[in-house]
């Protein structure tokens, strides 16, 4: 390792200041210390500092994420398996090998453009900007490919993933200034931009767009339950027959969806891995999941009729679309996310009730998380605004001036 | 007495306590000196020069925007250097001492029947003010303003502090005098902040409101007592003073005699064998630690780990500061580990649960490393999990970072000091400068009034 350290002490000078490759002295930096850490001195304040930094955050949330990715990739190879073979495949009787690396074929190539695209893009702009390439691009380029369905072509994930780093984050100053959360506005870009690609009941499971070659086999549906209770209402053992769906498989997450979507349980354990961490905020956490129980069990109050979508139960809220992704992960981007203990609460109830409010009772999207954490980014500023406020008028108080 | 608890904060696990109480003489130090630059931002008057001889109590300089109070020399011999920096800003002042017996002359003052002034004027001239400070700014009191409460800090929760109760063993009395000599200077109360379970009851003199403290730290540091007894704003002025001081304050007025020891704790991951010594006012570190430390590179803070200034032997700020109780010696000499990003191991302590080192070790030995470089804030809640008081510090911090000086103020940035948000920079992910910011803020605002 010592030689390592030699090479890089050796060509530093080259990135220095009149150095051959000043302008690339960026990209020097993040490979200097991603092989060592950084062993900068403090300087002044605390003499000692705690051993985490923004490469570890970094990395927890992308460790947190690993089993929704190794989940997703199984999954979307089952799929494809039960379009192709016989729909009533169990998930236990399918060749798990095959399945995994027909994922890992669907998956790595959209995780390649995104990281490529996105990777030089970010290298691009610190280069510009002159300061050292941020680590918060790791867990977007893995968060983005996870929220999008099997066969997307290529260049939308370029063109999304683009949009994304540039307008999400990089024109309000690079990560730690960014209002939107910059996976997001990738994801959301692409469901405006291509909607054909990215919605409705073709796409979520892989194969569709060569059906030709490989034709479906009877009674195979691509179809979500999302997709069903906006048609079709509270119906479950419609779902049960018609999708051959129960809560369990949606639980479990062997249903079609996109690719990292799918299985609440694996959200679960990246949100056990998040809080134990202490990375991810359990208030934001714990907020979207009480938005969603208040407000769904509100209109199950006011359900015309058992069948009716409003009479869907917070159980099935729970595991269908991508309710548990949305809140573990994307909830919890904490620059986008409101900034104060109370405010996170409050930011997180509300993405949750609007979630199921735009699921429920707006007709045009049948899904509801994305759509609702963006506009609570847009928001967030506005809570912290009134939690400051509070604040500051309790410090009044307390000085005797009002 | 009224208990408050905290529940947010923070105990870093620290190597280096010291083992016991019982104070070892170091009472030959050769040196002494000042440091105008503890007392932030001071204009110093130099009233001594170098080649004169001065006795115990002979002033050496004064702040020329408060010239009634004087800072006097804690030793008796002849000013040797004055070690100055850039435009001539005084760094220490340092005496090469012959004894500590020849003093100036003190009256006693009976304060009982003394009026302010007098009581004031004696304080001021007595060399012992300066460890009256103030907030808002955090910067010695002014001599002419009456503060609204003052706070005698009879706990220090900082890493590896000493037990404050047991430096003033023995001092009760003394105390007792100090506090009453205080109560003269103010209409307000004063309290006694003292950490919960310690008997202070001998020391508090009646009149005197004593509050204990518990909880991690910042449990027991002047920040915290003022934001829960006396909030300090920009109209609203506390006053704060570590108990030790209270004690030779007391001492003085009842017998005039002016301190010339003061007990401090050796302590820190490099220290040999952390204890509490009694030493001189203002002693020469080089002499001080003489042996004592075990670091390859030591770096030596006038106070805590978490906040101090560095005091590194044979440089021009390498003398016991007035306000520390306790020296912190850490390694300063860092390595660069392979990957260190990603290992579950790696011998580093860290609040979050990311790296596993704190399951199965209780003690650990930091360096000055940062651990990581500079980034922009990204607030993951960790600022908020080590705030006690009633302060949004991710908003603050924010506010600082940008020089927002309204918004900064009504956050409340007038009653903290740069040891109030030590612990958020502690925990920072991000590596971001906040007490320099704060400090920058804190000048801004006073300057512009």
């Amino acid at each position: 390792m010592q030689i390592l350290r030699t090479l890089l002490d050796k060509v530093e000078p080259l990135f220095h200041k009149g150095g051959k490759l000043e302008k690339a002295y960026p990209l020097y930096e993040a490979a200097d210390t991603f092989l060592f850490t950084p062993g900068h001195k403090t300087a002044s304040g605390p003499h000692v500092r705690d051993g985490i930094d923004l490469k570890r955050t970094m990395i927890m949330v992308v460790l947190a994420l690993i089993p929704a990715t190794l989940f997703g990739m199984w999954n979307v190879g089952y799929q494809y398996q039960r379009a192709t073979t016989g729909w009533g495949l169990e998930p236990g009787a399918a060749d798990h090998l095959a399945a995994l690396i027909y994922g890992a074929w669907k998956f790595l190539p959209i995780y390649i453009v995104t990281i490529a695209v996105g990777g030089t893009l970010e290298a691009i702009f610190a280069t510009v900007r002159k300061h050292e390439i941020n680590e918060g691009f790791l867990v977007t380029s893995l968060l983005f490919p996870l929220t999008l369905p099997p066969d997307i072509p290529l260049w939308q994930v370029a063109v999304g993933i683009a949009f994304g780093v540039v307008i999400g984050k990089e024109v309000f100053g690079g990560t730690g200034m960014n209002i939107l959360n910059p996976a997001l506005t990738a994801r959301i870009f692409l469901y405006f931009a291509y909607p054909a690609d990215i919605s409705g009941d073709k796409v979520w499971v892989s194969g569709s767009y060569a059906l030709a070659q490989t034709p479906w086999v009877d009674g195979a549906t691509g179809a979500t339950p999302l997709g069903y209770f906006a048609t079709e209402g509270a119906n479950y053992a419609g779902m049960e027959q018609g999708l051959n769906i129960t809560w369990f498989d949606a639980f479990m997450g062997w249903i079609p969806g996109s690719i990292g979507e799918t299985s609440t349980l694996a959200c679960l354990i990246g949100a056990a891995v998040l809080i134990f961490s202490g990375i991810g905020s359990w208030r934001i956490m714990l907020g979207c999941l009480f938005g969603m129980l208040g407000l769904t069990l509100l209109l199950n109050a006011f359900a015309p009729s058992d069948a009716h979508y409003m009479a869907v139960s917070p159980a099935w809220h729970l595991v269908i679309g991508s309710f548990a992704f949305g809140t573990v992960f994307m909830a919890t981007d904490p620059v986008s996310a409101a900034q104060t203990d109370l405010g996170r609460w409050i930011y997180g109830f509300l993405i949750g009730a609007l979630t199921v409010l735009v699921r429920v009772l707006n007709p045009a999207y049948p899904a509801g998380i994305m759509l609702a954490i963006v506009f609570m980014n847009v928001f967030a500023p506005l809570i912290d605004y009134y939690v400051t406020k509070a604040n500051i008028r309790r410090r009044e108080v307390r000085l005797g001036l009002q | 007495m009224a208990t408050i608890s905290i529940k947010r904060g923070l105990d870093v696990p620290l190597h280096g306590a010291v083992a016991s109480h019982e104070a070892t003489d170091r009472l030959d130090v050769g040196r002494v000196a000042l440091l105008p630059q503890e007392a932030w931002g001071i204009k110093v008057r130099l009233l001594a020069r170098e080649g004169d001889a001065v006795q115990v109590g002979t002033p050496l300089f004064c702040d020329s925007r408060d010239e009634s109070v004087l800072y006097t020399s804690p030793a008796a011999g002849t000013v040797k250097t004055v070690h100055r920096a850039e435009r001539r800003v005084v760094q220490s002042v340092v005496i090469e001492a012959r004894g500590f017996e020849d003093a100036v002359p003190f009256q006693p003052v009976d304060v009982r029947k003394a009026d302010r002034a007098t009581v004031r004027a004696a304080l001021a001239g007595s060399g012992l003010w300066p460890a009256l400070r103030r907030r808002p700014y955090d910067r010695v009191a002014v001599s002419t303003d009456t503060p609204t409460a003052i706070i005698v800090q009879a706990y220090d929760s900082a890493p590896l502090a000493p037990d404050l109760r047991e430096l003033v063993r023995g001092r009760e009395a003394e105390v007792k005098a100090g506090l009453a000599v205080l109560k003269a200077l103010t209409d307000g109360p004063v309290h006694l902040a003292t950490q919960a379970g310690k008997d202070w009851s001998a020391c508090a003199e009646a009149g005197t409101s004593v509050s204990a403290f518990s909880g991690p730290h910042p449990a027991g540091t002047p920040g915290t007592s003022i934001h829960f007894l006396a909030p300090a704003g920009a109209k609203r002025t506390t006053w704060y003073i570590g108990v030790q001081d209270v004690a030779d304050i007391g001492r003085l007025f009842t017998s005039g005699k002016r301190p010339t020891t003061r007990l401090v704790a050796i302590t820190g991951p490099e220290a040999k064998a952390p204890k509490v010594v009694r030493t001189r006012p203002g002693a020469d570190i080089d002499l001080l630690l003489q042996g004592e430390s075990t670091a390859r590179e030591a770096r030596v803070v006038n106070g805590s780990a978490l906040w101090g200034t560095a005091a590194n032997p044979a440089t021009p700020f390498g003398f016991l500061g007035r306000y520390a109780n306790q020296l912190t010696i850490l390694e300063n000499k860092v390595g660069r580990d392979l990957l260190g990003w990603a290992l579950p191991v790696s011998g580093r302590y860290t609040k979050t649960n990311t790296v596993f080192d704190k399951f199965f070790r209780k003690r650990f030995k930091f360096d000055t490393d940062t651990n990581g470089s500079l980034r922009a804030v990204v607030p993951i809640g960790v600022y908020e999990s080590v705030m006690p008081l009633d302060i949004l510090p991710t908003q603050l911090i924010k506010s600082l970072a940008c020089g927002d000086v309204e918004m900064a103020e009504k956050l409340g940035v007038l009653e903290l000091s740069e040891e109030d948000l030590a612990l958020c920079q502690f925990v920072d992910p991000c590596k971001v400068p906040i007490t320099d910011w704060l400090r920058s803020m804190l000048t801004t605002i006073e300057k512009e009034g």
